[in-house]
């Protein structure tokens, strides 16, 4: 609980989030910490409830919960992550829609290239089931994914490792961005 | 004639005094400014003047709306409006079920019931055919025996025998199992010697423009099932799903408003448990497509979670069966499961002890049938506390008994109820929805601070949403920007949003100045002492910032600083 509630506030000093949005869950045995629906990632003490992790098993608190919850339930189903991590960041919102689902974003940078390897764009509505689908699956080959126009998953055996690969993900689009950008001016 | 929609431009009247019955219509602008169902109620038993609750003057007024027997999405419900016997307020009371989708077919937007009939009677409506019957047979019969013998003539509204017995707890069942509760509103119907109303209509509703109709009625269901209140807890588990979440949240009500904590094991109260246990059904009133209500592999209703709340923790009942049952028993007699788990908590603090499993059916009978101690829980927590000598362990307010949520956890609800007009009630603000479950949007449960607006802002809101008349829980997922939307292409008068937001304030102005009338005050506006002075789970509610909270409310109404509504708030709402 005290993990999240550190790297919550962690994430959106760093503008890994904004507002209201974002959420993070942590799995514990065959449940799962996820914050609350409508909380502030910098805000989340008394904000976290416990869920169940099996898609057949939907829990009353599911109505509180994250909207994103089924897709952390299929993410937890389909990977061995034990921790993920849902921001907004600008450059990965961005660059998400400079690409089309199904494409893969290649970073530039070596430190991007050596943890994330690439980053999938993947599509779904927000907390939909095809979202739930696409990030589930996309996630057993990545650590990080970009949803298109609407933000990163990332994925870790710990909230530290899920933390650094949002991060990584931001830093990978800011750099391509920024390089992409820089390559048009000089042609 | 200029041709109507929505609206049928009639209200049957019937006088049961005198044994009459004729119909009229409605001036445009009482229709237009009050919409229906709650508003319409509202303003007919306010120009009716001053009555006491049981003296054949008090009119029972089922009104419907607009939107009534449309197939809009959640447009079943209807409204009753009358002074209450209990509170001794102005009351409406919102049920579902199909009493109010037959009501508007057989061609009425209201029903106004006056007088008290010599003999024991029922009112049978099949369109223009209006009767007067004898009820004896039916009299001492309760709900579900007086239903099954009626419904083949339409949709049955009837008393049990609580109701016969002027309880003051006792509600009217509309189709055996949806409830008119709260306020004793089916005193008020014994007291006229009415056993039931049973409408049939044939008819339709006509709409101004179908096409608009149908694209804004497939907006609202999409909205419906998008949103997750709905989709992921109202529809899969019913209300029930509130218990886990309440008692998460350290709001859920234990011993009599004492506690948070109950001495047992509250997972057989889970939706979850009961899924399990007692594989539910689902069952919706007309044209409903969330479906919330729940009934066993019989067919028979299982409680919602305001009656699983009060009947387990808050009276220390560990077993769910029982409340299944004490349900039952309530539907049957037609007693409100609130008042009756409320007057029970407030009889287990003054006696010192929990109310066991058998003692809650004993206790529900004996209220049912006014008999021994069930003559004096009958009373009403406020009454029966009183003449205990132990006034401050009633847990109600304006006399009305405090639904499934403790103030001290979520503070504006809590506001809200003090500044109800019918009472201590969640459903006057329905703070539910941003305080507990985050929608639209997600505000701070645990402070007074910005409450005063929230609360004037969903008051003004539900008491449109009770005048058009839909559920509540669609409000969940659509907003009044929707209905307004709707409403506009069914009557073809043009509505926005913000329209349907002064008809509330009208609304909510007409009853304040009835209850005005009938000498309440400033003073009626407050919690019960409990939660100023005693802490729950480190909680409790400031005294000061809650008089402070009350002074800014009245100001954001433009009422008095004795919450009295200025002539010139009044002039601004046409009233
Ligand atoms: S949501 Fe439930 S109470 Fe409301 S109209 Fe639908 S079935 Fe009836």
């Amino acid at each position: 609980m005290q993990e999240l509630i550190k790297y919550g506030k962690k994430i959106v000093d760093a503008g890994l989030a904004h507002s209201h949005f974002g959420n993070v869950s942590k799995r514990v045995g065959d449940q799962m910490l996820i914050s609350t629906t409508g909380s502030m990632l910098d805000e989340l003490e008394g904000q976290i409830v416990t869920v169940s992790i099996d898609p057949a098993s939907p829990d009353e608190l599911d109505v509180i919960a994250s909207t994103e919850v089924n897709v952390h339930r299929a993410i937890y189903k389909a990977t061995s992550a034990l921790a993920i991590l849902h921001g907004h960041s600008k450059y990965a919102v961005a660059m998400s829609m400079l690409y089309k689902p199904g494409e893969l974003i290649v970073p530039e940078d070596a430190e991007s290239i050596y943890v994330l390897h690439e980053i999938p764009v993947v599509r779904g509505g927000v907390g939909s089931d095809e979202l739930a689908r696409n990030a589930a699956t996309a996630l057993r080959d990545h650590k990080g994914i970009v949803v298109q126009g609407h933000g990163t998953f990332a994925r870790g055996a710990t909230v530290d490792e899920a933390y650094v690969i949002l991060s990584s993900v931001e830093h990978a689009c800011t750099v391509k961005y920024l390089v992409d950008g820089a390559k048009r001016i000089s042609v | 004639m200029k041709a109507v929609y929505g609206w049928k431009n009639k209200i049957l009247r019937i006088d049961l005094s005198k044994g009459e019955v004729d119909s009229f219509a409605p001036e445009a602008s009482l229709l237009r400014g009050y919409i229906g169902g709650r508003g319409l109620g509202a303003k007919i038993v306010y120009n009716a003047g001053q009555v006491d609750a049981f003296s054949p003057a008090n009119l029972l007024v089922f009104a419907a709306g607009p939107l009534t027997g449309t197939t809009t999405p959640a447009s079943g419900r209807v409204s009753l409006s009358t002074k209450s016997p209990l509170t001794g307020t102005i009351f409406d009371s919102n049920c579902g079920g199909s009493f109010g989708p037959e009501l508007k077919k057989a061609g009425y937007d209201a029903l106004i019931i006056a007088g008290k009939s010599q003999e024991r009677v029922f009112i049978e409506i099949e369109d223009d055919k209006v009767d007067i019957r004898p009820a004896e047979k039916l009299w001492g019969k309760n709900v579900k025996e007086t239903t099954s013998l009626l419904k083949n003539k339409g949709s049955v509204a009837c008393i049990g025998r609580a109701g016969e017995k002027q309880v003051l707890l006792a509600a009217i069942m509309s189709d055996a199992v949806h409830a008119f509760g709260r306020g004793g509103v089916g005193a008020v119907m014994g007291s006229k010697n009415l056993k039931a109303v049973v409408v049939k209509g044939t008819g339709h509703v006509d709409i101004f423009d179908r096409a608009e109709f149908l694209k804004q009625k497939k907006l609202i269901s999409r909205l419906l099932i998008a949103s997750p209140t709905i989709s992921k807890g109202l529809s899969v588990f019913g209300t029930p799903f509130l218990m886990k979440i309440t008692s998460w949240m350290r709001i859920l009500p234990v011993a009599n408003f004492r506690k948070v904590e109950p001495d047992f094991n509250l997972s057989p109260f889970f939706a979850k448990s009961i899924v399990e246990q007692w594989s539910p059904q689902r069952r919706a009133c007309y044209s409903c497509p969330i479906a919330c209500k729940r009934e066993d592999k019989e067919g028979n209703e299982l409680p919602e979670y305001e009656t699983i709340g009060l009947m387990s923790a808050n009276i220390q009942n560990p077993d769910y069966s029982a409340v299944v049952e004490a349900n039952r028993l309530c539907n049957d007699y037609g007693l409100d499961t609130i008042s009756v788990a409320g007057v029970l908590g407030c009889y287990s603090e003054i006696r010192n002890k929990g109310i066991s499993p058998a003692e809650l059916l004993r206790f529900t009978r004996m209220i049912g049938e006014k008999e021994g101690m069930g003559e004096q829980l009958g009373w009403g927590a406020k009454l029966f506390s009183a003449s205990e000598c132990s006034p401050e362990k009633s847990i109600q307010v304006k006399g009305l008994e405090l639904p499934a949520y403790d103030p001290r956890g979520v503070k504006g609800l809590g506001f809200s109820y003090a500044t109800s007009n019918r009472g201590g009630c969640h459903t006057r603000a329905y703070l539910v929805a941003p305080e507990i479950l985050r929608k639209p949007k997600a505000i701070d449960p645990y402070t007074l601070a910005g409450k005063a607006g929230h609360t004037k802002i969903f008051q003004d809101r539900f008491a449109a949403v009770d005048s058009l008349v839909v559920c509540k829980f669609a409000f969940f997922g659509v907003g009044e920007e929707e209905y307004a939307n709707v409403l506009s292409a069914v009557t073809g008068v043009d509505y926005t949003s913000e329209d349907l937001m002064l008809v509330g304030e009208r609304i909510w102005n007409v009853e304040r100045v009835y209850n005005l009338r009938e000498g309440f005050s400033k003073d009626d506006d407050t919690l019960p002492e409990r939660f100023f002075e005693k802490k729950v789970d480190g909680r409790v509610i400031d005294r000061e910032e809650f008089l402070k909270t009350r002074d800014e409310y009245y100001r954001m109404r433009g009422w008095t600083e004795n919450g009295v509504p200025t002539e010139r708030a009044l002039k601004r709402l046409g009233i």
